[in-house]
């Protein structure tokens, strides 16, 4: 097992609501050396600007609770201010990386419109604020799902990024398991951090995949083991906790095996999550050939 | 009389060796100076020492010493050696530092701590931020921590969630929806998980209209209620996120402020700085969390950092004494108010001073507190305010740091107010009679606070136990400058340098500095010539060495004499003129040279013109000595009738100021031979003053005045009959220089010791003075007799004159 994938554009979706450069930190954990292209996203909702076309809608401010009529001119204003702080927060911080990235503007369905983008890279991260949004984390969005239909690899990276201690790999046995443990070696020799491997399936199938993973050389920095039956993945995030990781890389299968469960891991959890996507090949790289 | 006369004077002309006391190199008691041990006696400052004893032991307040003497007379290296040997008989003062005041920042507090603690406490402070910085994240990282604010966390968000939650599942049964917005919150009308269009909703029906419309605004109120509770879910929030820091912390710090409040029990304002950190640690936990290499550059320039935030807890010595084996003695050269009190330093914050408790520097005074310090009183008068805070500080019994602009109120910036400190030290201030005489009269603080006065002598007395002594003094300051050793020889000739300075052979001069400036001038004559020792040659080198660089003017002076530009006789014989003695001072080099007076006489009313003051060219003391002279010519020979004469004296050639009454003898003479109409020999020059009875008096700078007589006969050669005729207390005073000692050998040259004014006229006239009889007449050919006879004469013409004219005195009484 020895796929070492290779990242050459990655997509940067800020939360608009509350962009954090937590995500743009993780970006030197996931890519390592590798100099990928880098391109941010900012998404106009037309959904949210339908609703200002509406004569009976109310908004409530949040900061001072005051109770405002929606109009179309504002929130464009709104907007236009989201985009250019989004955008100087990516640029301020891809100067580090002598980076110069292109920043794309879309305006649709957030979630449309994220799935389209995703098909051109390899790496799509979405940045979320919990902590500070709370429920108005991407406008309220749900984007967890969108682990089932993208390729290749989307991370959301929480903005709690640099607190963790381990990387967690679940590993179920598949070729994106197997994937799954390239991209986590990797996060973990970049991070200089140990992996915590938890295995889901059956107890016999556990057995084997810990001897084979941990007879195979390029497993060296898995320090715990953990074994978990497959309809018990509720548990994960008590595993994950216990293991204080700073992200867990996990198959992007497992959210249609169990709908909802990367947002309920992103509901529960402070730290990152890295869903790797079924194809062996990214669209980026077809588009490439 | 002239140069036939017969008269031989009763005065004897000085041999060589009267006029010079050598210095035996067999009685110093070594061979060169590498063998003498350097002594810290104060040699034959005795007044001076018993007055810094009593100074430096006695107790109370205002005991503090100032030291006078003449500069260069090395009184502050006598001084600090005085004061090293007593302060080493004491113990150390203790340590003073400065620490954070948690109460008022503003206001740094002062510890006091026994020697060599202060650096311990520091260190140790130091440490416990080490230990703490390594302990304090561990605790917090630990297992238990963690699952405890994530607990906490997960409170406060599930608190909001669920509330949102259950305003969300509200707002869709009644047919709405909850929708972020990049403000807040919006409420809108959904159908089937899509916000209804415009058009739609102005199709339903008017009451479903205004149910919607009511629904909006009860659930906008709700969420209005949950938005204004949140700041008090979130204060309650951090409230139990600090309980549990400090919960978390209190184990990890106690352990460790409880180790060193018990190594500092004994000193219970340390254990209460102790407790008060403990608790600000507490309070402050999180500082300790953030890594050190965190905050960017804005951060450092706002002092915003985590080093910025834990200096708090430091230590700042501001007096260590820990390597001290007996009191400080402090000897400050640049006694500037901030060199004296301390100040406290700035660093510039975008554009503004900022400052704590760290940056306080110490000054003298507390340096040397507990012991002394040693300050050069012109220098520290020189300093603005610092006089002035000296005094303040001696009077209140304490240094208070404050800067100048804070005294002069010339900036409102916030600085700080450190504790101040409680002072227990001696102030000597070295400087000049003159200094201490005009602090005494016109600084009321002065005698207050400077109570004892050490008074350094100018001279010490030449005996053979303070020479041996003196001796060894200049030994240590060759080794102590680092100097080749003199030879026994050397040393000998320096001490005789030394009487000749001193003006005295009988004494020694304590202007060592001088002394030691010419050691170092044989030094490097001596490594010139490839020597290893310092001889009596380097010694009388550096001395000629010293004078060629000086010269310049007297040989001009010289040059013009010997070429008839200054109009100078050194033989044959003139009526009313003589050669009078005068000095002249450039610098630390005098020479003497020699000036004619002339004398006229004329019919007249007893007035004597000294046409120096007339044109203001003579000062005080000359015009007092023209006085007395002329007193002494009345006295003398006009009790009985009235002195009928006008006279005037002329420094000739002189067009410069001139004072001093050392040529009152010459001008005396000149004045008698006008009158007597006998002739001066020229031969011989004359230096002294002269009391109103004709007594000769002692004048300064005798050996140059000679030596200045004698260069300017040796340039146009050497005759017999030439010589100085001197005052004969004079005599212990002459150190002549060889060459003028060789001529007296040689009987080239004579000096001659008169006690009279009439043994100098004899001597200057060849011819007997005169005793007066029991009438009060003096021989006919006697000096004085001529003299009389003339005065007696130019009375006779006055009343005639006066009878010619009917303005005669005895025909107004007649009337």
């Amino acid at each position: 097992m020895k796929i070492r994938p290779r990242t050459r554009r990655v997509l940067i979706a800020l939360d608009p609501a509350a962009p954090t450069s937590a995500t743009l930190d993780a970006l030197a954990g996931l890519v390592g050396a590798e100099r990928p292209e880098i391109c941010g996203l900012f998404i106009e909702d037309v959904t949210l600007l339908g609703l200002s076309s509406l004569s009976v809608v109310r908004e409530v401010a949040l900061d001072t609770g005051a109770e405002n009529v929606m109009d179309t001119a504002r929130l464009e204003r709104q907007m236009h201010a989201q985009r250019v702080r989004v955008e100087r927060m990516l640029t301020g911080a891809m100067s580090r990386f002598s980076v110069q990235p292109e920043f794309k503007v879309t305006r649709g369905r957030v979630r449309d419109e994220l799935r389209r983008e995703a098909q051109s890279a390899d790496l799509v991260v979405v940045g979320r604020s919990p902590r500070q949004a709370g429920a108005r984390c991407w406008m309220g969005i749900r984007l967890g799902s969108l682990a089932a239909e993208i390729n290749g690899i989307l991370a959301f990276v929480q903005d709690a990024w640099l607190t963790g201690k381990s990387v967690a790999l679940v590993y179920d046995g598949t070729e994106c398991a197997s994937r799954c443990l390239a991209l986590a070696q990797r996060i973990a020799a970049n991070e200089n951090l140990p992996m915590v491997a938890v295995l889901v399936g059956n107890p016999r199938d556990c057995s084997r995949w810990h001897a084979a993973l941990g007879s195979d050389s390029a497993a060296p920095r898995v320090r715990q083991w953990h074994g978990i039956e497959a309809p018990r993945l509720g548990d994960l995030p008590d595993v994950v906790r216990a293991a204080n990781a700073r992200v867990i890389v996990l198959p992007g299968h497992l959210e249609k095996q169990r709908p909802e469960l990367i947002e309920s891991l992103l509901r529960q959890l402070e730290c990152s999550i890295v869903a790797v996507g079924e194809g062996p090949e990214t669209a980026a790289t077809a588009h490439r050939k | 009389m002239n140069e036939t006369s017969t008269y031989r004077p009763v005065v004897e002309a000085l041999s060589a060796e009267q006029t010079y006391r050598e210095c035996s190199a067999s009685a110093l008691g070594f061979a060169t100076t590498a063998d003498v041990v350097r002594s810290g006696t104060i040699v034959g400052q005795e007044r001076a020492r018993r007055a810094l004893e009593m100074g430096t032991r006695i107790r109370g307040t205002g005991f503090n010493l100032y030291v006078l003497g003449p500069p260069g007379s090395s009184r502050h290296e006598m001084v600090r050696q005085f004061l090293r040997d007593e302060a080493a008989q004491r113990q150390p003062a203790d340590d003073w530092c400065y620490v954070y005041n948690f109460d008022d920042p503003r206001k740094p507090q002062g510890l006091s701590l026994p020697p060599g603690r202060g650096t311990r406490l520091s260190i140790d402070m130091r440490q416990l931020v080490d230990d703490l910085s390594a302990s304090l994240p561990a605790a917090f990282e630990s297992d238990s921590y963690r699952n405890r604010i994530t607990e906490i966390e997960q409170d406060f968000q599930r608190r909001g969630r669920e509330e949102l939650e259950a305003l969300q599942k509200e707002a869709e049964q009644q047919g709405m929806g909850l929708l972020p917005t990049p403000q807040g919150f919006a409420i809108a009308p959904v159908r089937e998980g899509e916000v209804i269009a415009e058009e739609d909703f102005q199709k339903w029906p008017k009451a479903d209209q205004e149910k919607a419309r009511a629904s909006i605004e009860a659930l906008s109120a709700k969420l209005r209620k949950h938005f204004e509770n949140m700041p008090m879910w979130q204060k309650e929030h951090r409230r139990r996120v600090r309980e549990l820091d400090r919960e978390t912390a209190l184990l990890a710090v106690t352990a460790l402020i409880r180790e060193l409040s018990e190594k500092y029990e004994d000193l219970a304002r340390v254990v209460e700085h102790l407790d008060r950190v403990q608790t600000d640690i507490l309070e402050n936990v999180r500082h300790f969390l953030t890594p050190e290499s965190e905050g960017d550059g804005m951060a450092e320039q706002m002092g915003m950092t985590r080093e910025h935030w834990l200096r708090r807890y430091q230590v700042n010595v501001l007096v260590d004494n820990r390597r001290l084996s007996g009191a400080p003695v402090v000897y400050e050269s640049n006694p500037t108010h901030d060199n004296l009190v301390g100040r406290i330093e700035h660093v510039t914050r975008f554009g503004t001073l900022s400052t704590d408790f760290s940056m306080i520097l110490p000054g003298a005074l507390q340096t040397a507190n507990g012991g002394f310090l040693v300050l050069d009183a012109e220098r520290l008068l020189q300093q603005p305010m610092a006089w002035e805070s000296l005094k303040r500080s001696l009077y209140g019994g304490a240094v208070r740091i404050e800067s100048l602009a804070q005294i002069l109120g010339v900036i409102s910036t916030e600085g700080l107010d450190p504790d101040p400190m409680p002072l227990d030290v001696k102030i000597v201030l070295v400087g000049t009679r003159m200094l201490y005489y005009l602090l005494c009269e016109y600084d009321l603080d002065f005698p207050e606070l400077f109570k004892v006065a050490a008074d350094f002598e100018d001279h010490i007395d030449r005996n053979p136990a303070n020479t041996r002594l003196y001796a060894a003094m200049l030994g240590g300051i060759a080794q102590a400058r680092g100097l080749l050793a003199l030879d026994a020889g050397a040393i000998a000739r320096v001490i005789e340098y030394s009487a000749r300075i001193s003006e005295d052979s009988t004494r020694l001069t304590t202007r060592l500095r001088n002394l030691g400036d010419l050691m170092c001038e044989a030094d490097y004559q001596c490594r010139q010539r490839a020597g290893s020792v310092i001889s009596v040659a380097d010694i009388t080198s550096a001395i000629n060495a010293r004078i060629t660089r000086m010269d310049r003017v007297r040989s001009n002076i010289y040059e013009a004499i010997e070429r008839g530009e200054i109009l100078i006789d050194t033989e044959g014989f003139k009526v009313g003129q003589i050669n009078a003695l005068s000095v002249m001072q450039l610098g630390d080099f005098s020479f003497g040279q020699p000036s004619r007076i002339t004398a006229t006489v004329r019919v007249g009313e007893g007035d004597v013109i000294d046409v120096e003051r007339e044109v203001e060219l003579g000062g005080a003391i000359h015009s007092k000595g023209v006085l007395i002279l002329s007193s002494f010519v009345g006295a003398r020979y006009a009790r009985t009738s009235p002195l009928s004469v006008q006279s005037s004296l002329v420094f000739e050639q002189h067009y410069g100021g001139i004072d001093g009454d050392s040529a009152s003898m010459a001008e005396l003479c000149a004045l008698l031979s006008a009158l007597a109409e006998l002739p001066i020999n020229q031969a011989l020059a004359v230096t002294g003053s002269v009391n109103q009875l004709g007594r000769a008096q002692t004048i300064g700078a005798v050996n140059e005045k000679i030596e200045g007589f004698f260069d300017v006969c040796k340039r146009r050669g050497l005759c017999q009959g030439q010589g100085v005729i001197i005052p004969a207390e004079n005599v212990p005073h002459l150190m002549l220089d060889d060459r003028v000692r060789a001529a007296i050998r040689q009987h080239q040259f004579a000096i001659y010791p008169v006690r009279t004014v009439d043994e100098a006229l004899s001597l200057l006239m060849g011819v007997d003075a005169g005793t007066v009889d029991a009438e009060g007449v003096y021989p006919a050919n006697s000096i004085n007799g001529r003299v009389q006879q003339a005065l007696a004469e130019l009375a006779d013409k006055r009343q005639e004159f006066s009878k010619g004219s009917g303005d005669d005195g005895s025909e107004s009484d007649q009337a």
